[in-house]
């Protein structure tokens, strides 16, 4: 429960990051030099990273660009990669997991193999080079499409081994001998078993991808600036994090936050499926 | 099991192949030009021309292929530039006037180094610490430890390792910053400067290990044969150990094959942080530089990892667990 709220706050601030920092006065692409010290090689004014009342999670060294606006327009980019991804991932994998558990044969055989492939493949590594070399393509959608690639291969294998012990239960067996279609028993008789599983694994996925999306941009193929996202502002931290540690506290407080409430909330909503477990 | 041992190799060798192809196919496809970057700032049309032609950048992508393939098994000298490449023959970085088979190898120790320790690490600790938290559920402990698996899957690796080097290294002094030393010329020195990358890559997958293994144990010591060993009156010790823990370690298993073969390459920002010179740097540097041969390179000795790994655990299956029968 309380990994909902938490999840659903994130999203919420995320969403209304606009309207946030219309009322705290700063855009995140704005530079406040009074925040910051040049005497001290651009360090924020004040301990904690320039924490006062102006600027409520510091200011960025150098730039004094305010943290808090940074963050939540970042956690719109980071957030909205994430769930993107997860969002195709999920689609993509159910309709060739279905088709592959469902159909078998030649079509199970081609799409097991495509799996196979994909798994073998060292996939940070891919994307890194990939991400590296096309150069002038939104790097959003590029992100999405990399992770994309190399994500929809475990739902297919879940689904996959769902469908083929769902698919000669009894009900099935009589939907199909009552005359039923082949789509209809798909959707109205196999997908509902296959909610459960597809749900606890998108609420892994979604803080697996932020995770990715943070790694990316750390190591410098992601977002690029000006957007701000997570994983960037982690990657600015890092040559600062000795003398202004609260600069790279900040967003992996966020990151961390996000996938402790998505671990949560997988955890619930697996207990709340599965009939043996009891509620401690 | 001879006969699934051979066939699965050769779907190894053809998914390396596999792999091997798109990799060079993106690469060729891609508006990266290498000569461009060889060439230096100077650079006119007619250099450009021989210096594509050195590096055997005119031949069709086909022919550079097959020669790449030919070069692995047989060695190759590279385009006109009359420099041999000996066998196994991966290609040659510009970047670093190196074959890149002479890069890997000398890179490979730090990130194996990196990742042995780590991986025993976190096996241990996670095992242990899961079949605590398993065997006591619900207590004190139990919550203590799940808790506390919560709390590090949570924690960005960035943050373990900047706060790692700056409370150990930078406030208690206790280890000097990393600075890498193969293990056979000074092994002290060798764990003193891997030991906080060790914690740092551990941690991240420790917390998982713990659940894992708590899971897993808690529903075997649920099975009915527990039961009957203890009703044969066999000690709780031997219960544990020799029943309980032999099935729990099949799934986890599985995942640590996984996790093992991905992580030689894929401890990149593990490397970063802490500055060590392993495979995950060479990637990142050589991308950074373009430099498409090690990449390659890299990404056919990371995916050789992985597929080897997946094998071997597919064999340990029979190994720990009777009821596995190859087909």
């Amino acid at each position: 429960m309380a990994g909902l709220v938490v999840v659903l706050t994130l999203v919420l601030l995320a969403a209304l990051a606009p309207v946030i920092t219309a009322w705290t006065g700063w855009a995140p692409e704005t530079f406040d030099k009074t925040a910051i010290d040049p005497n001290m090689g651009g360090l924020p004014k004040g301990a904690w990273g320039g924490i006062d009342t102006e600027h409520l999670l510091g200011v960025e060294p150098v730039t004094g660009r305010d943290v808090l606006s940074r963050i939540l327009y970042g956690g719109r980019i980071s957030l909205l990669i994430a769930m993107l991804a997860t969002a195709i991932t999920v689609v993509t994998g159910l309709v060739l997991g279905l088709l592959a558990g469902f159909l078998g044969g030649w079509a199970d055989t081609m799409i097991s193999r495509i799996t196979d492939l994909l798994m073998s493949f060292p996939s940070l590594i891919f994307m890194i080079a990939i991400l590296s070399v096309v150069r002038d393509v939104n790097r959003i959608v590029l992100l999405v499409a990399v992770l994309s690639i190399f994500g929809w291969t475990v739902v297919a294998r879940i689904v996959r081994g769902q469908v083929l012990t769902i698919k000669h239960r009894e009900y099935v067996e009589a939907a199909r001998v009552g005359g039923g279609m082949t789509g209809y028993i798909l959707v109205k008789e196999i997908l509902p078993g296959l909610t459960a599983p597809i749900l606890v694994y998108a609420t892994q996925a979604v803080p697996a991808y932020v995770g990715a999306e943070a790694a990316l941009s750390f190591l410098g193929v992601g977002v690029r600036p000006p957007t701000p996202s997570w994983g960037q502002m982690i990657n600015n931290a890092r040559g600062w994090f000795m003398t202004d540690p609260v600069y790279l506290a900040v967003p992996c407080a966020f990151l961390g936050l996000t996938v402790l409430a998505c671990t949560l909330l997988g955890d619930g909503l697996r207990d709340a499926f599965d009939p043996k477990a009891v509620r401690s | 099991m001879i006969v699934y041992a051979l066939r699965r190799l050769a779907a190894i060798a053809l998914i390396l192949l596999v792999i091997c192809a798109i990799t060079f196919a993106i690469f060729y496809l891609l508006p990266d030009d290498p000569a461009l970057d060889a060439c230096g700032k100077s650079c006119t049309t007619e250099r450009l021309a021989d210096v594509r032609h050195a590096m055997g950048l005119d031949q069709p992508v086909l022919a550079q292929f097959v020669s790449y393939l030919t070069g692995i098994f047989a060695g190759r000298t590279l385009g006109t530039s009359g420099l041999e490449c000996a066998a196994p023959c991966f290609g040659y970085s510009w970047q670093y006037a190196s074959p890149v088979w002479d890069l890997l190898l000398d890179r490979l120790g730090v990130s194996a180094s990196l990742a042995a320790g780590a991986a025993v690490l976190w096996l241990v600790v996670g095992v242990v610490l899961g079949i605590m938290a398993a065997l006591r559920k619900g207590s004190l402990l139990d919550r203590g430890i799940v808790l506390s698996a919560l709390a590090t899957t949570s924690a960005p690796v960035y943050l373990i390792a900047a706060l790692l080097i700056y409370f150990v290294i930078l406030q208690g002094e206790l280890l000097p910053f990393p600075d890498y030393q193969p293990v056979l010329d000074n092994p002290a020195a060798w764990a003193a400067s891997l030991l906080l990358p060790w914690i740092t890559l551990a941690a991240l997958y420790a917390a998982m290990y713990i659940r894992l293994t708590r899971a897993s144990m808690i529903e075997t010591m649920a099975e009915p044969y527990i039961r009957t060993a203890r009703a044969k009156g066999l000690p709780e010790r031997t219960v544990v150990v020799k029943h309980g823990l032999r099935s729990t370690m099949t799934p986890i298993l599985t995942i640590f094959g996984i996790d093992l073969g991905g992580l030689l390459a894929g401890a990149m920002i593990t490397e970063t942080m802490f500055g060590l010179p392993g495979l995950g740097k060479l990637t990142f540097d050589a991308i950074g530089k373009s430099d498409q041969p090690v990449v390659l390179g890299v990404t056919l000795l990371a995916a050789l990892f992985i597929t080897l790994a997946n094998l071997v655990v597919d064999l340990l299956y029979g190994v720990i667990d009777p009821r596995v029968r190859y087909t």
